[in-house]
Order: C-alpha cells, then structure tokens, then sequence
C-alpha cells in the first residue's frame, strides 16, 4: 500500500512539474507580456523599464525556476491589476469554489448512486428508462444553459432562491444543482454498467446460492465491487467541476476562484491566472491520487500489491 | 417413491428464450436422491446439467423458465416455495459449490465475513458462534491454521485451498443437499484428487446428500453412489455406479466409456471409438429418440420417443433396444481413423531416425518482475535450462501441472517470445526466431494447434480463406493451386466440402479444431506443436480429434510436440513423456517406462492422480504439499 501510494506520489510530481511548465509557458507564447502589462499607450522606454522591473529580460530558465521556486513556497508574486499578493486573491475566493464542487459532487453521487443501483436491478424497467432519459439530458446540455433555466425557473417565477451572489447559503442551492447535473449522468451509468458487471459475477451466484437476502446480495455483495470504479471517477469529476466551474460562477456570479480566472484573463493579470491554473493542477492530481488511494482501499487485490 | 426419499423430482423442464426460438435445454427428466446419497449426473457440455442443479436451486437466468409435476425436497414441493421461503431453502437445506473457485468467492470480503453471513442469514447465531464454526469447518476441509485464515481475502489463496473453503461455506448450516458443479474441473489433476477425497469423507461424516455434476466418467466412477447419464436435456440411462460401468445399455452411455482413453485398457496408438457427430440444437421440437442420428444400434422404431425401461430395481434406460446393448459386439472404429492401416505392435515407426526432428539446448525464460520505483526487481525462471530432443516421426508428450512452464516454453518454440537464454534448432539447424527471416523458416516447418478452437479461429473468415491465407502469406503456388491444395487438406482432416464456406461461428467446437489442423498443415510443417488440443473438447469429440492426429502423424510423418495435463491422452498418443515442474524436466523417458515404472516422486503422484472409469477403486489419497497450494 505505502509503495503503491509513493509510486503515484513521484508520477504526480512529476506531472505537476510538466503543468508548471505548460502553464509558464503558455502564457509567454501569448505575446510580450512587458507590453501587455505597460499598457496600449506605453512607448517604448516604459515598456522596457516594466520588462526590467518584472525580470522579464532575464532568460527563459532562469525566469521559470525564479517563479517555480517561490510558487512551492506559495508565493504567486504580486497581481498586476489588484497590485495585491496573488496568495492572498487566492485564499479569499478558494471556499467558495471547495464549497461548490463538494456540494455538487455530493448531490450527483446521492442521485448517481442509488439512481444506478436501482436500473440495473431493474433492468429496462421504468426507473431504468426514466434514469436514462435525465442522463442524455443532463450529458447533452450545456451547464450554462440549464442554469439560466434555473434562474428562470426558481429566482426569476417562483423567486424561492436568489438569483446571484454569496450571501447565504440558499447563494449556492442553484449553483451546486447546475454544476452537479453535468457530472452526474457519467456517474450513474457508470454505477449501472458496473452493477450489471457484477450481478453475472460467479461471486453474485454464490451468494444467492447461499440464500441472502436481496438486499445484502446488492448492496453488500455487488456494490461493494461496483462502486470501486465510481469513486475513482468522483474524484476526477470533482477536479473538473473545480475547473468547470468557471461558467457557473461566472453566471452566478459567485465570488470564487472561477471568476477570478476569468476575469484575470480578461484583465492579462498573468500571475494571477498562472497561480490559479497551477493550484486547478494540484487539486486534480490530489484528487486522482485520492481516487487511486480509495480503490486500494476499497480493493483488498490493491491493497496488498501494486 | 419410497419415503426415504430427500428430492424427488418428476418432470422437470426447463425451457431458454433464446433469439433463435425457444431452447428446451431440459425435456423431462425424473429422478430421486436419498439421504446421504451421492448421485453423479454426468453428460457432455450443453446436456442440461448445470441448469437442472439452477432449477434446483431457483436460480435459474432471466431468460428461463421452469416447470415439472413435482419437485419435492423434504416432503415439501418447492415450485410452491414464494422466494423468501425459497432463500430459507438455499444455502441452509440445499448448498451449491460451483465450477470455478477463482471467482466464486467475492473478492471484497474476507473469508471469515463470507463464511459466517451464511449462518447469520438463516439461524439468529452471532458473530462469535459462526467465527467458531467457520473454524471448525475450515479444519475439517484440511485448511492449516484457519483462525488466521478467517482474516484473508479470497485472492491471497490458491485454486485449491479456495475450493476448499467453498465447501466449508457450503456445509456451514449442515444442509441436506449439495450440489456441486462440475467442482474440481478447474483444478490440476493432484489438487482434483484431493478435493474429492475430502468431499467423499465429509459426505459420509455429514451424511449429506450430494448432486454432483461432472462430464469425467473418472471422477464418475470413483466417487458416485449412483449415476444418470444425460443426453440433449434428457436422463437416458440411471443405475447404481458399478453396474452402469460394467453393464451400460444405452448406446450413448457406452459410447462415452469406450471413447476415452485409459492407461492398461486401450491400446496405445489405436483408434479410438468416437462417437460421431454432434449433439442435436435444441431449439424446437425434437421428436424421437435424440440420439438416433449418432447412433450405430439405431432402428426404425427409434423415430418414436423411446420410454423409459427399467432393467432391475434401479437402472433406468431410455432406448428402445434396452437389454441388447452391453452384449452387443464392439464397434468399429469412427469414419475419420480409416484412411490408416494401424501398426499393431510397435509404436515407433519402422526406420525411427535418431537424428531429432526438432531440438532444444538448455532453452531458458526468465521474467524479470516490479522493476518499481521502489523496489528491488526479482525474477521468475518460468522455463530453466530444459534440453529436449524429439526424433523424427515420433512423438513427445511434455506433461505437468499448470504454471510448470508448458505453455512458456510452446511460446518461445513458436518464436511468440524470445527466449531468455538457449537454442532451438529445427532439423539440425539453429533457429533464430528473432529476425523475420528466421520466423518464416520457424512456422513453414513447426505450426501450432491451440486449446480453444472457440477463439483462436478469425470469426470474420471462412473455413477455407482460414486455411488458404497461411499460402499466401508465405507465397505458395498460384490462386488455382492454392485452392486445390485448401481442398484437399479440408478433405483430409474431415471438413465436408459444404463447411468450406461456413464461418467458425456455424461449426462445433470439434470441426474447429479440425480446420485449426488444416491451417496448421496446410504449409507442409514437419512438426506440430499441440497445446492442450482436446482439453477445451467433449470426450466423444476429443476421440475424433485424437484418431484424427494418429493418422496424420503416420500419412504425413510429422513430429509431434504434444502438450497436455490429461495423462490418459497423453499415454494414449505420445511415444516418449517428459514431466515438467517449476521450470524444469524432472523425468523423461519412453511412454511405456514413464507409465509403468516412474522415477521421480513427483511423476509418481502425476500418476496415482489419474481417474481411471473404474468403479471400486475409491479416489487415491494424494498427499497434499500444502505449500504448494498457498
């Protein structure tokens, strides 16, 4: 276990570094970033004292350790739009995007769960087709578009939640709703699938032979082996909702991490967008390597070797 | 039905909703089971034996339905059952153990958790009771320290050692009846020995009735009390052991025992008596007796459906020529065995060539395992050092026990990996079977015959573009050859011209094998590798096979590498055995002296592990190597 853990641990920190990289450059690629932060009417002496002063005449290596050696000690510089500490920006509006993708994880597994669980054990049977129809739905429309339909629905008509912003917690019911429903069609199947895998399993068999009850022959027998795979896709789908959550906030305009981004994009506020993209990166190597380490946990077959 | 009767079933039917029509997989059968009766239902694959036990148990698929006269377990009828009674039934009155221990248990839960939630489900025991009967048990079905064991998961034990504590969960609640399918089928011979032996002892300590399914008149003959022989979803002939095996009187039932080989009974060499054909589909209306197509005794009157007949107080047969059977003269050997004039004594060829066919020096392979990150690599020497020479036109037998190296080693001979260290030389020449131009060399002289013609032969092909596309490849002869000489081979290995345009999906599993013996052929090959080549095939159909290889072998004079655990086949085909275990050769020799006279202690227990169709013989108590099961 604690070898398997260490393995994934050095690919992890080896992917980090390769996204540090991407991110670093990228973001070099985009233009002559002195130009971009001096500003459309700067002259030329302004923009070559602003390249002077932010380090960026020094060579590319050196420029890239400089910013990857004070990002490990949670350093991200200064943002050149709010002239605060990026580490700052960030801590503000970081729980409010961890708030949202728990919630929203949370609320797809307790509807992808027992929604999966219940179709495959009744197979083509009305819960089936009806758990079918909402996941085509929910994997064909676009987040953006379901959550202004609920804005319509439940601020706007019936005025029973708030439209925007982060006051209370009713802020983040619309919010978690629209995010979740993207992430939770993919769950369920998979739980279906998994399920149906199972209940051909020699295993299953052997444990109806042995005169259990329904119910222990499901959850115990065959969820317990079905779910392996689901949590490790949880964890991964929380990465993305962390990620993707961008829009959602946007539309919300809940003051997270999200519309950070994406208003520093808009703004070229560079250290800002470079911190955000390496701590999106961290939390889903996090997660992945929280997916890894639940399977193990779930899979006595893992846990020993690996 | 006398009232000592535990099951009693009449009429049993079981029909499968299949996309081709409705499958009659079992078409009435009646039988009974005493108390502490071991009764052997035996029969070729898709004969309705595993699904009577499911209907037993009411566990049948989606797709089937059940339904007969009676179905009487303890004086009550169990179509009668509602399912909550029904699960009261199973796993505490009846208890199933089932062909693979690999997958049987599941994997997420301890042993002790699997074993006690048997008890827990049906008597108001608590943990603590149950952990000490799950103890009890698992010392008396031979498992060493098996408090410790209780803590395991499944996958830290062996095939063996699993099937064990499959038996132990299914005496947990000290049922009535066992069913027990096909349970040592999927273990090496050695640990199949050891299974029965204990299933036997615990069935007459227990007093415990016991189904057993099995397609292997061996275990058959040493374990049952009495025998119902099944055929297409029918019991065709019922009688107690002895007098089944020395007095069988449906054809069918004959036809099995005189189609297997058996060491000091059949002739070495000679033609098998196989039972030509196939099993009849079972989707529609069979009218009359299922059999007749196959059968050599067959008279008009078997286009009625043949009644039951009984022959004493206990031997039920299903033939209209019941009595006439067991005397009538021996037949003659199967269509395919003819083209050959057999030599009767010798078994090696007239001019047996010393100059070896096909030789191995000290051919190793070791993989090397978990170079990790953080850990040390470490290496298994799956083939060490193993020199062999087969001499032109004979015959090799490589025997053992699986992960003994057998199949690594036909792999490397095959240039399918490249061995670690040695040499294989083909007719004196050394193959390299690294370069392109050294494997083509390889497979126009050496061509392979695999397990399982289910999944070696392209779905997508034809019987003859199967055959024809190994010439081209190779650039033989013009398209007008080719298809002369495609023809000629199919014809050779028994495929009638109309199956030369059928895909392998529309042909049995002993006509695959047949065109997987063509293809082999077709190139010319000297030596043919045969990988467990009948072990995927029912008996009546693996003698085809076997007759058929004999008389290749002396037509075409080829070499043959014959790999195989079944040591039966083995004695009955090969002219020298070598025994093979962990890597390496521990005895070789002419098949005669391997048989009857062994070195090695090891060739010995292979040996006492064979299950010959010998009622009265008992199964041999194999010492276990309880190291080697961990």
């Amino acid at each position: 276990m604690l070898n398997f853990l260490l393995q994934r641990l050095s690919v992890a920190v080896a992917v980090l570094f390769t996204v540090a990289l991407i991110a670093f450059s990228l973001l070099h690629l985009s233009g002559d970033l002195a130009a971009a932060i001096a500003g459309p009417e700067a002259t030329v002496e302004t923009i070559e004292h602003v390249r002077h002063q932010y380090g960026l005449d020094r060579p590319m290596p050196t420029q890239f350790f400089q910013w990857l050696g004070s990002a490990v000690r949670l350093d991200f510089g200064r943002s050149f739009y709010f002239e605060s500490s990026v580490r700052e920006l960030v801590w503000q509006r970081m729980p409010i995007t961890l708030i949202l993708g728990v919630v929203s994880l949370l609320l797809a597994l307790i509807v992808a769960i027992p929604l999966g669980v219940l179709a495959a054990v009744f197979r083509d049977g009305v819960i089936d087709r009806f758990s079918m129809f909402i996941s085509v739905i929910g994997q064909a429309m676009p987040n953006f578009w379901f959550a202004l339909v609920l804005i319509l629905v439940f601020a706007v008509e019936l005025k029973w939640l708030p439209v925007a912003g982060n006051a209370s917690w009713k802020n983040f019911v619309l919010p978690s709703i629209a995010l979740s429903y993207h992430a939770m069609p993919a769950l369920m199947r998979l739980t279906r699938s998994g399920m149906l895998d199972v209940f051909s399993a020699d295993y299953i068999r052997t444990a109806r032979a042995k005169g259990l009850p329904g119910f222990t022959v499901v959850v115990k027998h065959a969820l317990r082996n079905a779910i392996i795979p689901v949590v490790a896709l949880a964890a991964v789908e929380l990465g993305f909702m962390l990620g993707g959550s961008i829009v959602i906030e946007a539309i919300f305009s809940l003051q997270g991490l999200g519309q950070l981004a994406w208003d520093s994009i808009a703004r070229n506020d560079f250290p800002v967008v470079q911190a955000i993209v390496l701590i999106i990166a961290v939390f889903y190597i996090a997660l992945s390597l929280l997916g890894d380490a639940l399977s193990a946990l779930l899979d006595p077959r893992l846990r020993k070797n690996g | 039905m006398s009232d000592d009767a535990l099951l009693e079933v009449r009429n049993l039917r079981v029909d499968l909703q299949t996309s081709h029509g409705t499958l009659h997989a079992v078409r009435g059968i009646d039988f009974s089971l005493r108390h502490g009766e071991m009764l052997c239902l035996v029969g070729e694959s898709g004969c309705g034996k595993s699904i009577t036990s499911l209907a037993l148990m009411d566990l049948l698929p989606r797709n089937a339905t059940r339904c007969a006269d009676a179905l009487r377990f303890k004086g009550v009828d169990l179509q009668t059952l509602g399912e909550r009674a029904m699960r009261d039934v199973r796993g505490k009155q009846m208890a199933m153990i089932f062909q693979e221990p690999m997958t049987s248990l599941n994997p997420s839960w301890t042993l002790g958790n699997q074993l006690c939630e048997t008890l827990r489900a049906h008597t108001d025991a608590t943990w603590a009771q149950a952990r000490d009967r799950a103890v009890w048990l698992l010392e008396k079905v031979g498992i060493p320290s098996a408090s410790e064991r209780l803590n395991q998961y499944p996958h830290q034990l062996s095939g063996g050692l699993r099937q064990r504590v499959m038996i132990a969960m299914a005496l947990m609640c000290g049922p009535d009846l066992i069913i027990a399918d096909e349970p040592t089928t999927a273990l090496d011979v050695t640990i199949q020995a050891q299974i029965l032996h204990l299933l036997r002892d615990l069935q007459r300590e227990f007093r415990t009735a016991v189904i057993f399914i099995t397609h292997d008149l061996g275990v058959v003959a040493r374990i049952a009390d009495r025998v119902a022989v099944m055929y297409a979803g029918e019991i065709v002939e019922t009688a107690p052991v002895r007098e089944l095996f020395e007095r069988p009187e449906h054809p069918y039932t004959r036809g099995l025992l005189e189609c297997i080989p058996v060491p000091g009974k059949t002739a070495p060499g000679q033609p098998l008596q196989a039972i030509p054909g196939v099993v009849p589909n079972l989707v529609g209306t069979l009218l009359g007796c299922a059999f007749r197509n196959r059968c050599a005794y067959a008279v008009e009157d078997c286009r009625k459906a043949p009644p039951l007949a009984a022959l004493g107080p206990e031997h039920g047969v299903r033939c209209v020529r019941a009595g006439h059977i067991s005397n009538a003269p021996p037949l003659q050997p199967d269509e395919s065995a003819k083209s050959a004039e057999f030599t009767p004594a010798s078994r090696l060829p007239a001019k047996a060539e010393d100059e070896p066919a096909l030789e191995l020096i000290s051919l190793t392979k070791v993989f090397r395992l978990g170079r990790g990150l953080f850990r040390p690599p470490w290496e298994i020497r799956a083939v060490d050092e193993v020199s062999l020479r087969v001499k032109r036109g004979t015959s090799l037998g490589l025997v053992g026990e699986s992960g003994c190296g057998k199949t690594t080693l036909a792999r490397m001979l095959l240039g399918l990996m490249p061995p670690t260290a040695g040499s294989i030389l083909i007719e004196g020449k050394k193959i390299d079977t690294t370069d392109s131009a050294g494997h083509r060399a390889l497979t126009s002289r050496m061509q392979p015959i695999f397990q399982d013609p289910y999944s070696s032969l392209n779905p997508r092909r034809t019987v003859f573009d199967l055959v024809e596309v190994a010439l081209r490849l190779h650039k033989v002869g013009t398209p007008e050859s080719r298809k002369r000489d495609v023809g000629e081979m199919l014809d050779r290995v028994g495929m009638p011209a109309r199956t030369h345009h059928q895909y392998p999906g529309q042909l049995s599993g002993g006509q695959r094998q047949r065109v997987a013996i063509a293809r082999a052929l077709i190139l010319r090959p000297k030596i043919l590798i045969c990988d467990e080549p009948t072990s995927a095939l029912d008996v009546s159909v693996q003698a085809q096979i076997l007759n058929l290889l004999l008389t290749l072998k002396k037509d075409l004079g080829l070499t043959y590498l014959f790999i195989s655990h079944n040591l039966s086949v083995v004695e009955h085909i090969v002219d020298e055995v070598a025994v093979m275990r962990g890597g390496v050769i521990v005895e070789r020799g002419d098949c005669a002296q391997i048989f009857h006279a062994p070195r090695h202690p090891y060739t010995r227990t292979l040996l006492a592990s064979i299950l010959t169709p010998e009622p009265g013989l008992g199964v041999p108590d194999i010492a276990g190597d309880q190291r080697t099961e961990d």
